[in-house]
């Protein structure tokens, strides 16, 4: 490739490039660039992470014996779980990802800014005041329907809160879609010359999926959530049996939404792990291709599938399509499972913290993929419906899956958003924490669920005391190694060592810039390598090492230089 | 491509080594695959039906297939990062491998595969659990907050002795059916084994689910429609709080539970049966031990949500409305002050209609139970009782019909004097008509 | 509140110009097909209310039917007729523009204004007569229970997109006066016109399911 020199653009400047300095007061204000809006979304996002783990150990604690103790009536936990759940899907994974798809996008696309800055700013700033919204639910009258809300529960039996919260995810369900045609829109229309569609980074793909999603599926929720606050306030009575409405009529519009939504909270994830694992692993991707169709292909199975939530209620002859369609999209996944065991077959695998958070995904993932199968059957899944099985299983594919990925975006990209490396002997920490925390808080919630225990109680049988003993307390240590990461982040942001541009030598262009990179993202229009994942290759060695000849190495980078360099030398 | 490792582990070719390799490591997973299936009981609670049986074998056969995909995938992991992992000192990349077709082709068949067999074991499951089985018994389930209702046609003859129809209670006369049935409510569910047993469910507030992990069957009770579950038990025993309801109810929604009593033939559970049959039969003469005994039985929701310590043995523990201590003093003076009614009247709209008046404090939350109206009289009674001094600060005038002929089964007591004072004062009180809400109340 | 948040985000956007610029042609193409998928989203919500009264309408036809014989179908016809007639006028509109005519665009959008004002006035005359004739948004025990609360959603969710509309052709004609519009630049008035169309296709729809069949 005769484009494998001087990667970013012209190169009329031969010096280092100069990084900026970031200052803490134009993340707390209105800001249209793409790189601040990022921050500011994960910032939120890590912000709800806490208030929804906190109501997590609260649940926890509760749980450690059969009876009320720690809250004083039912209502009271059933609100913990309301909001945690509420909490952790709308203001965590989904804003999380959010970030990182605002930062990573236009830098991967070696584009200057999203397609509509000032929208994608209108979108940020609506969580804030959503959020209170949601926190603020809790002190008038508890949403104490569960996060899918089912009527008549929500309706003619909850109180003002439910109603708070339901405008909260309402206001949140429209900057998502603002957000996703900002996406659509840049990754279709402002990819650079040389990268093709085959050419996109995963990252993007997966992003592209998810938001294709959130524009089709969210307006469901919207709506839904149109009628079911007109219920709540109007005196109408679309979801009430009593006069003339249907309960059910609200599972199908919310599973509609919501089913595909666990898509939008995973498919993110996957795409930050095929970089992350390529990348670590010194090793292209494996099926590039199928990676990104399996990705468009489980965005549309998953609108397919929404009533494998309601094989307890669903009239019984409709259930076995939706069986079917389940069952389908586990080919899917399944491809992109094994075709990230077939990119680190045969690498030269380097464990940084990034990386054992992308191989602890893999090992977590596939427990609640095959629970996932499982569920799908629909006679097994009539006796765990509703049970600890499913909250395992969910706590598998958004904890184990989702917060995992987010973990090892967070390590790997942290360089590039702040020019300095988070402290890889506590991020080890952090990942033995949390993985041993996960496995234990969430594994034995399989057998609770198949012995009986069913999900959403304060009380339950005695005999499940012993599970949850265990479960409770693997959830403290989970609880605890989320401070860890906390901590990394508060001290490598003053005193981390200086990553330089490209500590990973990664291939994708947002490592083709300074860290933090500048307000324009690049100096010249960068040119992409032709593979965004050509590692293993004499081109890419070179381009690489432009790359470091252009913006230097930083101090002690985890991933020797092959060649010879003058800044620094390897571990 | 600064590689210095010398084996190709992906290489397109099939080497000997490689068949031999995959041989081993497919018996391998095979292997463990069902070893790990041999948890399947241990994962289960006691299989209590024929359903059970179903489930857990499918799940023994999915749990072998995951086994072995678990144990396949955590494999390679581990494998490939001791073997691929970076030496020391060791620069450069991988082997810029793209992909495999074959083997992509592979990994895409083998999980279709597998998920089509999956697919088509649950579907013949299903279907075995959906259908009707001959010689169905029928029972008629209501869920309330927080409690379960079974209703049972049951035929005057399993007595074992003739009764006069003619002395039986009006409701119950009405009740009668040609074929000689009367239905009769529990907070029990009875069966025997061997006894397919359809359930038609009815939510009488929210959604709630009917499950009994013993027999691996749950159903729904969504408001509006009636939705049926069956199941036939083969273990005789009793399941303590057997059902539970499964999907999210409100605030006791965790102890929202009943307790299954299997008999070990028709016999037996004609006998379980007997007792409750005959309190419908000949109930109590004085209103307020029959109004007790009805809410000591458990068959309406009201101790899930109320508390009154006069009943505590009954479990009348809840803390969702207004406590029940001392609510006789309150009917007298505050609450019919508020309602302009009569303390009796006031008791008695409550529970019949417990939206026209709320305690300052609670919202709109008990739900029409469809309580038969003398069962509302009794219970009347009966909390008429519950004040401070220990007696009932007003009386409470039974109507006619709601006056039993007989107190008990032939050869127990007749019914005690006293009775005519309070069938004379009823006539000059202004009841409601009940006998058409009777009927109503009754019609199931 | 929330649906003028929709409303007001691609519109705004149009003047996000914030020292990006990308050529015109791009940023054009950028603005329509993101208001392409933004009417994509609309459909979905509008098809949520328009299935929940299809259901209705399959289980209780009769209801259905006596709204039906009890309404003036002409009122709702002439209105459909005026909210098309504005659709032409905004294409008229789009049509000067594009050469290069503003005071043409400033005429025929302010028809287009007016009759979609009109329209919304008519919608709620049409409201107070079936308020008259006891359908309500929430049930008050007579025959047409059910039917107002299914009736009243989507086409009062639909009067929300006219105003919306309205207030944003203002808000084009303005910009038009200012001269922010040329034969060469008029992604704004485009991007308008999609979503006028738009609004124009929900009621044909929404017309014809609830009124006709």
């Amino acid at each position: 490739m005769a484009s494998i020199t001087l990667p970013v653009g012209g190169g009329t400047q031969s010096g280092a490039a100069e990084a900026p300095k970031l200052r803490v007061s134009d993340f707390l204000r209105w800001s249209v660039d793409h790189k601040i809006i990022g921050v500011q979304y994960m910032a939120v996002a890590l912000f709800f992470f806490i208030v929804g783990g906190t109501l997590a150990m609260l649940i926890r604690w509760e749980l450690l014996t059969p009876n009320l103790d720690v809250v004083q009536t039912g209502t009271q936990y059933n609100t913990l779980f309301s909001v945690h759940g509420l909490v952790m899907i709308f203001l965590w994974i989904i804003p999380m990802m959010a970030g990182f798809g605002n930062y990573l996008v236009p830098l991967q696309l070696g584009a200057k800014d999203m397609a509509f800055p000032w929208l994608n700013a209108f979108a940020f700033w609506l969580i804030p005041p959503a959020g209170i919204l949601l926190i603020g639910s809790m002190l008038v009258g508890a949403p104490e329907s569960g996060w899918t809300q089912y009527p008549p529960l929500s309706t003619l039996y909850s109180g003002d809160g439910q109603t708070l919260a339901a405008l909260s995810i309402h206001l949140l369900g429209i900057s998502s879609i603002l957000g996703a045609i900002n996406f659509i829109v840049t990754i279709k229309n402002m990819r650079p010359a040389g990268m093709g569609w085959w050419q996109l980074p995963l990252f993007c793909w997966a992003t592209l999926a998810t938001a294709i999603i959130v524009v089709m599926a969210t307006p469901f929720l919207a709506g839904g959530l149109t009628l079911l606050i007109l219920d709540k306030i109007a005196g109408t009575s679309f979801f009430d049996a009593g006069n003339g409405g249907d309960p059910q009529l609200w599972q199908n519009v919310f599973w509609f939404y919501s089913h595909p939504a666990v898509y939008i909270m995973i498919l993110p994830g996957m795409g930050m792990l095929s970089e992350v694992l390529a990348t670590h692993a010194r090793k292209p991707v494996f099926g590039y291709k199928m990676v990104a169709i399996s990705s468009m292909a489980i965005a549309l199975v998953g609108f397919t599938v929404w009533a494998h939530h309601m094989f307890t209620s669903l009239t019984p002859e409709l259930r076995v399509p939706f069986m079917i369609t389940s069952m389908i999209i586990a080919v899917p996944t399944g491809i992109k499972i094994f075709s990230w065991l077939g990119t680190i077959w045969g690498g030269k695998i380097r464990f940084t913290s990034a990386m054992l958070f992308g191989l602890g995904f893999l090992s977590m993932f596939v427990v609640g993929g095959i629970g996932g199968v499982m569920l799908a059957a629909i006679p097994f899944d009539i006796h765990v419906h509703d049970t600890y099985f499913v909250v395992s299983h969910l706590h598998f594919v958004l904890y184990g899956g989702s917060v995992f990925t987010i973990y090892a975006g967070i390590y790997h990209w942290f360089p590039k958003i702040t020019g300095r490396m988070l402290d890889e002997r506590l991020g080890k920490w952090h990942f033995a924490l949390t993985y041993v925390g996960f496995f234990f808080s969430f594994f034995p919630m399989n057998f609770a669920g198949m012995l009986g225990m069913p999900r959403r109680v304060a009380y339950y049988l005695p005999e499940f005391q012993s599970v949850n003993t265990v479960i409770s307390i693997s959830a403290f240590v989970l609880g605890i190694s989320t401070f860890v990461m906390l901590y990394n982040i508060w001290i490598s942001m003053r005193h981390g060592k200086k990553a330089g541009a490209n500590p990973w030598r990664a291939l994708t262009l947002e490592w083709a810039t300074t860290s933090p990179p500048p307000s324009t993202n690049f100096i010249d229009d960068p040119v992409p390598f032709h593979d965004p994942y050509g590692y293993g290759d004499k081109d890419s060695q070179a381009y690489l090492d432009d790359i470091d000849k252009r913006f230097g190495v930083g101090e002690d980078v985890p991933v020797p230089r092959p060649a010879v360099q003058p800044a620094a030398s390897g571990d | 491509m600064a590689s210095t490792t010398p084996s190709k582990p992906s290489s397109g070719g099939l080497q000997t080594t490689t068949i031999i390799a995959v041989v081993v490591v497919g018996i391998l997973l095979i292997v463990g695959g069902i070893i790990l299936g041999q948890a399947t009981p241990l994962l289960f609670p006691q299989q209590a039906s024929a359903e059970a049986a179903q489930v857990d074998n499918l799940f023994h056969i999915m749990l072998v297939i995951g086994g072995a995909i678990f144990l396949l995938v955590q494999g390679l992991l581990v494998f490939s990062m001791w073997r691929f992992r970076a030496r020391k000192g060791e620069t450069g990349d991988g082997e810029p491998i793209h992909g495999n077709t074959t083997l992509e082709i592979v990994w895409t068949a083998i999980p279709a595969v597998i998920v089509f067999v999956l697919t088509i074991l649950s579907w013949q499951v299903f279907n075995s659990l959906q259908a009707p089985k001959p010689g169905e018994a029928s029972v008629v389930v209501a869920g309330a907050r927080f409690n379960w209702a079974f209703t049972y046609n049951v035929p005057l003859s399993i007595l074992g002795y003739e009764v006069d129809e003619t002395l039986l209670p009006p409701d119950v006369k009405d009740d009668l059916a040609d074929d000689g049935t009367v239905s009769i409510t529990s907070a029990t569910l009875y069966s025997y084994v061997n006894q397919p047993v359809a359930l038609a469910m009815d939510a009488r507030d929210v959604i709630h689910a009917f499950w009994v992990p013993a027999f691996r069957v749950k159903q729904d009770l969504i408001p509006g429609r009636t939705t049926t579950v069956r199941f036939t038990p083969t273990v005789a025993d009793t399941y303590p709080s057997g059902i539970q309801c499964a999907e999210l109810c409100g605030a006791n929604h965790g102890i929202m539970r009943a307790d299954i009593v299997v008999a070990e033939n028709e016999a037996e559970y004609n006998k379980l049966l007997t007792p409750i049959l005959e309190s419908r039969l000949f109930p109590p003469a004085d209103p307020v031990v029959r109004g007790r005994a009805i809410l000591e039985s458990n068959v309406y929701p009201c101790y899930t949500c109320h508390v009154l310590s006069d009943l505590s043995s009954a479990n009348w523990v809840g803390n969702v409305g207004p406590a029940l201590d001392g609510v006789a003093d309150r009917a007298a003076t505050s609450r019919a002050n508020a309602t302009s009614q009569t303390a009796a009247e006031y008791l008695y709209t409550s529970i019949h209609e417990p939206g026209a008046y709320l305690v300052p404090g609670y919202g709109n939350l008990m739900p029409q139970l469809g309580v038969p109206e003398c069962d509302v009289w009794a219970m009347v009674a009966y909390l008429a009782t519950q004040s401070t001094s220990g007696s009932a600060p007003f009386e409470v005038v039974q109507p006619d019909v709601c006056i039993p002929q007989v107190s008990g089964p032939p050869g127990s007591e007749p019914p005690p004097a006293g009775e005519a004072t309070a069938e004379a004062a009823a006539e000059t009180e202004v009841v409601p008509a009940e006998a058409t809400a009777e009927a109503t109340a009754e019609g199931s | 509140m929330s649906e003028m948040s929709l409303e007001k985000a691609p519109a705004a956007s149009v003047e996000a110009a914030h020292g990006h610029e990308h050529n015109p042609g791009a940023r054009s193409e950028n603005l329509k097909f993101a208001t392409w998928l933004y009417l994509a989203s609309e459909v979905v919500i509008f098809a949520t209310m328009i299935g929940v009264f299809i259901v209705f309408r399959f289980h209780n036809p009769e209801i259905v039917q006596r709204v039906h014989k009890e309404t003036n179908i002409l009122l709702v016809t002439l209105n459909t007729f005026l909210l098309l007639t504005s659709s032409w006028a905004m294409v008229m509109g789009l049509r000067e523009i594009q050469r290069d005519n503003r005071q043409g665009l400033i005429r025929w959008f302010g028809l287009m204004c007016i009759l979609g004002t009109v329209f919304v006035g008519l919608q709620y005359v049409e409201y107070q007569e079936l308020a008259h004739i006891g359908v309500a948004l929430f049930n008050q025990g007579n025959e047409f229970d059910g039917f107002g609360m299914r009736f009243y959603a989507p086409t009062a969710f639909h009067g929300v997109h006219v105003i919306i509309g309205v207030l944003w052709g203002l808000f084009v004609m303005n910009n038009a006066r200012k001269g922010n519009y040329s034969s060469s630049n008029y992604a704004g008035v485009e991007v308008f016109g999609l979503y006028w169309h738009f609004v124009d296709v929900v009621w044909i729809i929404l017309f014809t399911m609830l009124y006709l069949v």
